[in-house]
């Protein structure tokens, strides 16, 4: 038995001072004897563990970018009891036996829950089909071909009818890489002074309208993730608005960052969809204002340090965004955009959750913890070695930010 | 003057304008008999070249050999320096050998600034990829200002292939930062999606040229045929081309640049470039006298 | 800095300048092949003011040109502020003729060394001698004028400004003392 008190815990979507304690099952519990040696929590943030739709975890194969050890380390530092596995991996996860490396390997560092989604085609090389249904039955929670957007529209027709066949949640990294394939950085004035090719707006915004499209024509929902540009947002929007089963997630970085973030030639910025111009952020943060978006996700995205060093054109995409993924949503949304923690906290924990159809995580009398406790009052600076994952490209290194994660407790133990 | 040359914000107007001053005197230099000074003798200057130039590293190599300094070549394709740390390996190699101002030319944006963090002596960026080109900006810049006393007020008129050229993106910080107009000229395929509010576009050459005292060429890459950019030479030459026929009711005292090499029949006809108005050729010797003004007002004890 | 003595009126600076002429056309006996070269910034007044003396006396004066020595400087690297280059001017042939550099004070002799060099780089003269307002001491090299206005000793501390028309609005010599910080 474990007791807390004087927290400020998240119930029924608000936060009341309340004091609890993990059983020896590791289960919450508000009854507590009076007078019981308890950890004091005044003035710091009970919540419910994260969930992180999009995580880059690279295993198997790219052990040298993130191993589950560090994985699962940074989900806990990030307060994550849950993230969904990316399939590039190497070899991709286009079969059963992946999939079933990735659960049993996972559980071996039990300090987050690892969802492993397949990929759409073999190889994701947008042809032939996964053994979805296989993968389906090892554990896969969903699918996608996700940094490797398929581009045969016919390719895409058949991937999706096939994956609804095994109601498979799919995913969709919108892409036209015919348009985006010379650029590093988002086409615009950013693109002319950095003197790299630009990805243009449109090589999202014409396969958001194609998936839109083939989601309407065949009736199978579709999920696009970390959506980039104000455009893109509408033109989702407006779908839903007909009735078409579309969702869609925003990144922490794209609320937070511009593409003006990427003149100094930080390759930390450099991520795919590339960062935008400050009207697509505020239209971005102003959507989760309103409630508007279905999901933050974080696309964790660790490389190596050599990878991404020196040539701007030759790092590869992607920020390790998984340790400060909620610390920055709380300066950017909370301490910046003025919305209330209550009011966002959804799109990083129940909803996505919701979209995949997963029990929640609650805190509630008798439910195993998974929770983390959050100082919003502190003040830190983020070191390299407050990264615990293997992937150091975080360009929050070296800044100051508002609120740090104190501790992280997963079924009932604590993991940070 | 700050200690590294990346691109042309680097530098004021005033610091502009005083390189142009002292780049006025190395030229006289140039015309003696013995035309080395020994002013940065005992200072080495590290060319380090990770894409072929020939012309821009004799030009450095000759500015800094004209100040008695000493020079090392690094040249390599970055075929051969694929992964991005041997990069940083090699200037940490030629650090220990004492660089006083490297000159680098790189073909990915951002190489120079990036070195700035990781060495001692100054950088002057001499090329990287279509980011900047400082050093050229400033002698084309230069080059105007000799010719007509002031770039105030100018009309200059560029064109070719300004989507992918390093040389316009310094071009028009300078001639702007100096006060001259300017007006591109180039099919919309080789104009990038964002161009300064500053700068005029146009597709019409005759439009273009018309009020400009200066009319400046960029270099088109062949392969920009291959690529769905250009239908080809003759289309492109026929539309964008430096041609008599498009300039001919222009006022006698324009000049014709281009920072070379220059394709013939292709973005300048032969005739013009070999004419009076042609300041080509002059360009060369202005990179050579400027580069050494430049040599000068970054040298640091 | 602060201002101790004026050594030198204008009356002064021109009997000495008139007197370095005449021994100038004397020694070189007259203006064939003499050039005048005034070192920037002072000495190029002072080897105008010498140039019309000369031609007084002469009928005729001696080609004049400007020679900048800072690009030929040996202490570049220790100065904070690069000074600003000026253009030399020499216009004419200066092989195998006798050169006179005009300088307002000569000191260390590293001036003149660096004079010395530059017109190397011109041609080869067939000799090249010196005149300068004030000789005040304190040589580093083995350098000495063959015409001097006034011989001044000094202590290392103190500097000798000569002020020009030109330069200052007036002709006069002062002694300063440079000040402890």
């Amino acid at each position: 038995m474990k007791t807390f008190k004087d927290g400020l815990v998240f119930l029924n979507g608000k936060f009341v001072k309340k004091d609890f304690a993990i059983d020896n099952n590791g289960k919450i519990t508000f009854k507590i004897s009076k007078g019981v040696k308890a950890e004091d929590l005044k003035g710091k943030k009970v919540i419910p563990s994260l969930f992180d739709l999009h995580t880059h975890t690279r295993c198997p194969g790219q052990e040298y970018k993130e191993d589950f050890d560090h994985i699962t380390k940074a989900a806990s530092h990030g307060g994550f009891s849950e993230i969904c596995a990316m399939p590039n991996t190497k070899p991709v996860a286009d079969n059963e036996a992946i999939i079933d490396y990735i659960v049993l390997e996972a559980e071996k560092f039990p300090r987050c829950k690892i969802y492993p989604f397949g990929s759409m085609t073999v190889n994701l090389e947008g042809k032939k089909l996964s053994r979805m249904g296989l993968m389906k039955q090892s554990g896969a929670i969903g699918v996608t071909d996700d940094g490797m957007c398929i581009q045969n529209t016919s390719t895409m027709v058949k991937a999706m009818q096939y994956a609804s066949t095994h109601d498979l949640f799919i995913m969709d990294h919108a892409e036209d890489i015919n348009l985006s394939s010379q650029g590093q950085v988002n086409e615009g004035e950013t693109s002319y002074k950095m003197g790299y090719g630009g990805i243009p707006e449109i090589a999202e915004t014409t396969v958001i309208l194609r998936d839109i499209e083939l989601s309407r024509y065949l009736e199978i929902p579709i999920h696009i993730t970390h959506v980039s540009t104000k455009r893109s947002a509408e033109l989702i929007l407006k779908a839903k608005a007909d009735g078409v089963q579309v969702t869609f997630d925003i990144t922490p970085h794209h609320l937070s960052f511009t593409e003006k973030d990427c003149l100094g030639f930080n390759t930390d910025f450099k991520v795919n969809p590339p960062l935008r111009n400050e009207k697509d952020r505020k239209f971005l943060v102003d959507l989760v204002k309103r409630g508007k978006v279905d999901a933050i996700a974080t696309d964790h995205a660790p490389h190596a340090e050599f990878e991404k060093e020196f040539a701007f054109n030759n790092a590869p995409f992607g920020i390790s965004s998984l340790d400060t993924a909620f610390v920055l949503l709380y300066n950017t949304l909370t301490i910046k955009a003025k919305i209330p923690l209550e009011k966002w906290i959804e799109f990083i924990s129940s909803k996505p959750r919701n979209l995949l159809k997963l029990p929640q995580k609650e805190l509630k009398e008798g439910v195993m913890a998974n929770f983390f406790i959050f100082d919003s009052e502190k003040k830190w600076k983020i070191n390299a070695d407050d990264i615990f994952s293997k992937g150091k490209n975080n360009p929050l290194i070296g800044k100051i930010l508002n609120g740090k994660i104190i501790n992280t407790y997963f079924r009932g133990k604590k993991v940070y | 003057m700050k200690k590294h040359l990346i691109t042309i914000s680097d530098l004021s107007k005033n610091e502009i304008i005083e390189i142009f001053k002292q780049g006025k005197v190395f030229k006289d230099i140039l015309q003696r008999p013995i035309k080395k000074i020994p002013t940065l003798r005992g200072k080495t200057v590290g060319l380090l070249f990770f894409e072929p130039s020939t012309r821009t590293k004799l030009s450095f190599e000759l500015a800094a050999k004209r100040m008695s300094a000493d020079t090392i070549n690094f040249s390599a394709s970055t075929s051969s320096l694929k992964k991005n740390e041997s990069i940083k390996d090699t200037i940490m190699t030629l650090e220990a050998m004492k660089i006083d101002i490297y000159v680098v030319r790189h073909p990915s944006p951002g190489v120079p600034a990036m070195i700035t963090k990781i060495i001692k002596g100054s950088v002057i960026n001499a090329g990287d990829g279509a980011h900047a080109h400082p050093t050229q900006g400033i002698l084309d810049a230069y080059t105007v200002w000799e010719k007509f006393g002031d770039v105030k007020g100018l009309h200059i008129a560029i064109l070719g292939d300004v989507k992918y050229s390093r040389v316009i993106r310094s071009d028009i910080e300078i001639f702007l930062k100096l006060g001259a107009h300017l007006t591109l000229c180039t099919a919309k395929t080789l104009m990038p999606n964002w161009i300064d509010p500053k700068v005029k576009y146009t597709t019409n050459i005759e439009k273009a040229v018309k009020d400009a005292d200066v009319i400046m060429g960029l270099r088109m890459q062949k392969e920009r045929q291959d690529s769905a950019i250009i239908p080809d030479e003759i289309e492109f030459n026929t539309f964008f081309g430096i041609k008599n026929i498009k300039i001919a009711n222009k006022k006698n005292n324009y000049i014709v640049m281009h920072p070379g090499p220059i394709n013939r029949g292709i973005e300048i006809d032969g005739d013009i470039a070999d004419s009076k108005h042609s300041v080509i050729n002059e360009q060369v010797t202005n990179g050579l006298a400027t580069r050494m003004a430049i040599f000068y007002a970054l040298f640091q004890g | 800095m602060k201002a101790k003595n004026k050594i030198m009126e204008k009356i002064d600076i021109m009997r000495s300048l008139k007197r370095i002429a005449h021994e100038i056309v004397e020694f070189n006996k007259g203006t064939d092949s003499l050039i005048i070269l005034g070192i920037r910034r002072r000495g190029v007044p002072l080897g105008k003011l010498i140039n019309e003396e000369i031609k007084k006396t002469e009928g005729k004066s001696a080609p004049f040109g400007i020679l900048d020595i800072t690009l030929y400087r040996d202490d570049l690297s220790t100065l904070g502020e690069k000074p600003k280059v000026n253009s030399t001017e020499i216009n004419f042939d200066i092989n195998d003729k006798n050169i006179v550099l005009i300088d307002d004070v000569l000191y260390t002799g590293r001036t003149i060394r660096s004079a010395i060099d530059e017109i190397m780089d011109f041609g080869r003269p067939a000799s090249v001698q010196v005149a300068v307002l004030i000789d005040r001491g304190h040589r580093e090299l083995p350098i000495f004028a063959n015409y001097i206005g006034r011989t001044i000793p000094t202590k290392k501390s103190e500097i000798i400004k000569v002020m020009t028309e030109e330069t200052d609005g007036k002709w006069e010599v002062w002694i300063y003392e440079k000040l402890d910080k």
